[in-house]
């Protein structure tokens, strides 16, 4: 009888090559799966708003589990074992139940013969194994598993990867651009006045709307109230958001902490002052309701309140010229938005109209510039603060500000201004109209003989 | 048995099968299906039931059988008065040529290698149980004395459908003893042409011997001893026991828990053979026997080794099954009532055995 070892050789090749194909199948198309999944929850994680992006993580991750499932379950059915290979080459080679016949016939003969019940040999199975033999041609591993890998499943992962790899490459051009500094001596369009709040900035910020900072705030505040929303509280929420934030980390870099940590921080200050005026209105919740609104906001950011004049937020003071002269020179908008909200003593409790505010003194304020940090101040990396600057939120992105920016004073003693004293910005005052008669009169020009006498 | 041998032998069956085949078919115009049935039930070692209406060539193609095989012929008319002596032979008395008288065994047609036994249904049960034990026994016993009957021994009956009055309906036991039955239809147009063309012609055809008349029933002995060398895989011995089991009504079905050997794989089975088990459950009284197995497999070798291969595969169980049990099948009230006959009920469950292959 012709040796069957060539037969279950083959058999072996056959189920290790078919095994390996269905495991790469199984892993490419897990691949594919989870990149895919991945792309589309880096760029919800850049895009969405933290409850969106939680809703989607979840989901994906359940899609990106049950696919896991259905893959491993579809990969169990196809895994070969060496029972079910003889079947499988029969059936695809064409072998008409050849090797099936032979190796279930030689596996119960053998069976038979170890329990002592064995009898002679069937008179057709040197046959049987004659004509297996005869056609282990026609069922080679590379004629039976035609491709070593899957090129559905293998283009699948790569698409898959290439998309994951595009979404981090374009994560830069998805983060939010930093708030904007203009120079205006007008209002801002679309921005209501306040007969409390001067409008009538030096400088704007203009940032874009962080809708989940009413959320913080809102949450916070009922962390305060020893509630809290349940589901916001939620572990899978926190896990969801850290993810979130983590991504963004991870593809914004540091920049973009900062500005998220800033942004926080004017919310946090614009809250403070909309309980401050709500106190002032008599416990009205009308101004806290308009902070809510994700609508357009302002904030004053670096406005110290320790310093004489001040007397509320958001109304604009005299300023100090070095700060307004920092800013003034801050062409760079990312780094006056670094400065926004620096202060930390906007988060502090205001006083009310005509009162000093808490700490006031003759002195600057010692943080004025806010905590010291351990910024080189002589590195790349600085910024400078942008004191009493207006900051205006507006929903979906920063709106450019109408208007020109007010003419430069033009220089009364251009031969002073080279290597004697740096030029000081001459700042415009607005004043109320009540004041007129007696500013008029203070800063009138008089003719100095009359003064002699 | 070598490769070369196991080879040769296989291809000698074959040659010896076609050749029969040929040689009827010179004769029986048509009804190649129901000769190859009866060619494989012949060498399966197996008897065949016939049930076709009157004239459609039932004694012509056994006897053509006959012929071509070069072996004894029988042909036995079944009537309602016939006696079991009169198939079996009988003792009579016969006086020597010394004077003595001394009974002698006298043989009945049963001994012969081909019996047709024509309108067996005719016949009173009495009758019909001598020709059981032939058949079942190859042998007869008068008187008790038994006497074996010369192999191959090879029953071709008929039942004619119509004038069922004065029969007596075959005992499942007997129908059981048949490996196949076949139903002979009417002929086609253009079969019923060439058969009134050839009939009645001046030259007749006539069928050739295939073998040589001495050599001839121990080569058939050969050839049915071939057949039983045919490999069988397990899974197809399961296969035929789940088709088995699935002809017999869950009710009966044993506690062995296999549920037609298919019980182990419940979870599958449940939807899968739902169909089919329904109609045996609705409309089955009595499933087949574990000789339906043995047919649907001796068959399953015939056809193996007619293809030219050792080894049955599923396909040979599938094409002998609905002749292997369709009369092994015992309908209910029900079926009659709503036109259901064994056919359709093998069908259904060759269906329902094909999803719980592996």
């Amino acid at each position: 009888m012709p040796a069957v070892d060539p037969i279950e050789r083959q058999m072996r090749l056959v189920r290790r090559r078919r095994n390996l194909l269905e495991l790469q199948r199984g892993v490419y198309f897990l691949i594919a799966t989870a990149a895919t999944s991945a792309a589309a929850l880096v760029l919800l994680a850049l895009v969405a708003s933290e409850r969106l992006f939680a809703a989607a993580s979840w989901s994906l991750g359940g899609a990106v589990a049950a696919t896991a499932v259905l893959l491993g379950r579809e990969l169990r059915q196809r895994w070969m074992s060496s029972d079910t290979v003889p079947g499988w080459v029969d059936a695809h080679a064409r072998l008409r139940g050849r090797l099936a016949t032979l190796v279930a016939v030689r596996a119960r003969d053998a069976g038979a013969r170890r329990g002592g019940e064995g009898g002679g040999e069937p008179a057709f199975l040197p046959l049987l194994v004659a004509e297996n033999v005869a056609r282990l041609p026609t069922w080679r591993p590379d004629a039976l598993v035609r491709r070593r890998v899957p090129r559905v499943a293998l283009a699948a992962a790569l698409a898959a990867t290439a998309a994951l790899a595009l979404a981090v490459l374009i994560a830069p051009r998805l983060r939010p651009p930093f708030p904007e500094i203009v120079y205006s001596d007008e209002p801002v369009d679309g921005v209501e006045s306040d007969e409390q709040t001067d409008t009538t900035p030096s400088r704007i910020v203009v940032a874009p709307a962080r809708r989940d900072a009413s959320r913080h705030r809102g949450r916070e505040a009922g962390a305060a109230a020893g509630g809290g929303d349940d589901a916001d509280d939620s572990r899978l929420a926190q896990l969801s958001s850290a993810l979130q934030d983590r991504i963004r980390r991870d593809l914004w870099g540091r920049e973009w902490e900062r500005m998220r940590d800033e942004m926080a921080r004017a919310e946090r200050a614009m809250n403070a002052r909309s309980a401050a005026s709500g106190r002032e209105r008599g416990g009205s919740d009308a101004s806290e309701e308009r902070g809510e609104e994700d609508g357009d906001r302002w904030e004053t950011a670096g406005l110290s309140s320790t310093r004489p004049g001040t007397r509320r937020l958001g109304r604009k003071t005299g300023g100090d010229p070095t700060a307004n002269g920092h800013a003034a020179d801050a062409t760079d908008t990312d780094a006056a938005a670094r400065g926004m909200g620096d202060d930390e003593s906007l988060t502090a409790p205001r006083a009310g109209t005509g009162e000093p505010a808490p700490g006031a003194g003759n002195e600057s304020d010692p943080n004025l510039f806010g905590p010291a940090t351990n910024v080189d101040p002589h590195g790349g990396d600085t910024f400078e603060l942008a004191i009493n600057a207006p900051v205006r939120a507006g929903r979906g992105g920063p709106r450019r500000p109408s208007g020109e920016a007010p003419a430069a004073d033009r220089d009364a003693q251009p031969q002073l201004g080279r290597g004697t004293h740096g030029e000081q910005t001459i700042r415009r005052m607005p004043v109320p109209a009540a004041y007129e008669p007696i500013v008029r009169e203070v800063f009138a020009h008089r003719d100095p003989a009359a003064d002699m006498r | 048995m070598t490769p070369s041998v196991a080879s040769a032998a296989i291809a000698e069956f074959q040659a010896t099968f076609t050749a029969v085949r040929r040689e009827i078919a010179k004769v029986v115009i048509g009804h190649d299906r129901v000769i190859e049935t009866i060619l494989t039930a012949f060498f399966a070692g197996g008897h065949v039931l016939i049930e076709g209406v009157p004239g459609t060539g039932k004694t012509l193609i056994v006897r053509s059988l006959a012929e071509a095989l070069n072996l004894s012929f029988n042909r036995i008319q079944f009537t309602v008065d016939l006696m079991p002596a009169d198939i079996t032979g009988t003792r009579v008395i016969n006086e020597g040529a010394d004077g003595r008288r001394e009974f002698v065994f006298v043989a009945g047609p049963v001994f012969a290698h081909l019996l047709l036994a024509d309108e067996v249904n005719r016949a009173t049960p009495k009758t019909q149980a001598a020709l059981l034990e032939a058949m079942a026994e190859q042998q007869v016993t008068v008187a008790g004395t038994s006497y074996p009957l010369a192999p191959p021994f090879f029953v071709l009956a008929t039942l004619n459908p119509i004038e069922m009055e004065g029969t007596y309906r075959l005992p499942e036991a007997q129908l059981d003893r048949f490996l196949f039955k076949v139903l002979l239809d009417y002929p086609s147009q253009a079969e019923l042409e060439r058969i009134v063309g050839t009939t009645t012609s001046a030259e007749t055809a006539t069928v050739s011997p295939v073998l040589e008349r001495e050599h001839a029933p121990a080569r058939v002995e050969e050839l049915k001893r071939l057949v039983r060398h045919v490999l069988v895989a397990p899974d197809v011995e399961r296969y035929v026991a789940t088709l088995v089991r699935l002809t017999v009504p869950p009710a009966m079905r044993g506690g062995d828990g296999t549920s037609a050997g298919a019980g182990a794989r419940a979870g599958r089975t449940a939807g899968a053979s739902a169909a089919g088990e329904d109609d045996v459950a609705r409309y089955v009284a009595y499933g087949s026997s574990p000789r339906g197995g043995q047919a649907l497999l001796l068959g399953a070798k015939v056809m193996a080794l007619l293809d030219g291969r050792p080894h049955v595969t599923h396909a040979d169980v599938d094409r002998g099954a609905l002749a292997a049990l369709r009369h092994r099948i015992v309908l209910n009230f029900a079926a009659e009532a709503a036109g259901i006959d064994t056919a359709h009920v093998i069908e259904g469950v060759l269906a329902a055995a094909r999803r719980l292959r592996p």
